[in-house]
């Protein structure tokens, strides 16, 4: 029988929620002799890809993108984070920061396929749009 | 009687001989002279009546081509006046047809020759706007850019999520 990479993906799951903070890495080695075993240790990237993917969804948590013109303070970050966490109904959310000087100022957040774009380049290309219409 | 005779030397004899004479010499002309001549005068009379007559049919065949070329130039006027009319009528109602078309397609073109100044116009209007909008906003990317700081962008992103919290 043949098992796809979502159903190895969710047996890590199960097996590494299951055991004790101690027991953890030994069940990730027992899991990788059996993909050893069956011949997919190759699979493995996307095995952890798909892992990570139950591993937040099973926890609430949200991984995105937090762009912005320059580096934001701690407490502007945390106020983000949250809101992200209010509006998805989130348990945490993850953002990594990354700095584009051409957005001028504000933010852009992307989660998945969702981009909530509150940046000045946005607002002025909004802007050019009115005027133009 | 025959003192008369013997007065004026008549001899019966010879007056009987002239006139079987006479009588043979008038039978001889009447028969090879007269009567020919009578039959060649009749045959003449007889032509000449004929062709009397038939002048005077010819004349009257004459009478009657005239009248009938008459008719037939009446007709055929008649004829001529009523195509003239009728050929007048349709060059009439050509000329209108013609007219009426003509206007159809000057007022054709002048619509489209206004929708086509409307069409740039617009077009026109467009790009001065795209321009106007485009240096507007440049403008305020340069300024931005340059005024932007730390504190002005921070307290931007709150009011940013101030509104998305309304």
């Amino acid at each position: 029988m043949k098992i796809s990479i979502k159903q190895y993906a969710q047996s890590l799951y199960e097996v590494v929620s299951e055991s004790e903070d101690s027991n953890v890495q030994v069940a990730i080695k027992n899991f990788i002799s059996i993909l050893k075993e069956h011949r997919q240790i190759n699979k493995a990237d996307k095995i952890i890809v798909e892992f990570k993917k139950i591993w937040n969804q099973e926890r609430g948590i949200v991984e995105g993108e937090l762009v912005s013109a320059r580096e934001l303070g701690s407490n502007v970050t945390e106020l983000l984070n949250s809101q992200i966490i209010k509006l998805l109904n989130a348990e945490e959310a993850q953002l990594k920061n990354k700095v584009d000087k051409d957005i001028l100022g504000g933010f852009v957040i992307k989660l998945g396929d969702t981009v909530i774009d509150g940046s000045i380049k946005n607002q002025l290309n909004k802007l050019k749009s009115k005027l133009s219409n | 009687m025959g003192e008369v005779i013997s007065t004026f030397h008549v001899d019966i004899r010879l007056l009987i001989a002239q006139a079987v004479n006479f009588f043979i010499v008038f039978a001889i002309l009447y028969y090879f002279a007269v009567r020919p001549l009578m039959k060649v005068l009749a045959e003449r009379s007889k032509k000449i009546e004929n062709s009397l007559k038939n002048a005077e049919q010819i004349e009257k065949e004459l009478a009657n081509a005239e009248k009938k070329r008459e008719e037939v130039i009446r007709q055929a006027k008649r004829e001529a006046n009523e195509i003239l009319s009728e050929v007048e009528k349709k060059g009439e109602e050509r000329k209108k047809e013609m007219m009426a078309k003509a206007k159809e397609e000057i007022e054709g073109i002048v619509n489209k020759t206004k929708e086509d100044l409307n069409i740039e116009k617009q077009i026109t209007l467009k790009h001065i706007k795209n321009e106007a909008a485009e240096m507007i906003t440049s403008a305020m990317e340069k300024i931005l850019g340059k005024k932007m700081n730390g504190d002005i962008d921070e307290s931007y992103v709150r009011k940013v999520i101030e509104d998305v919290k309304k």
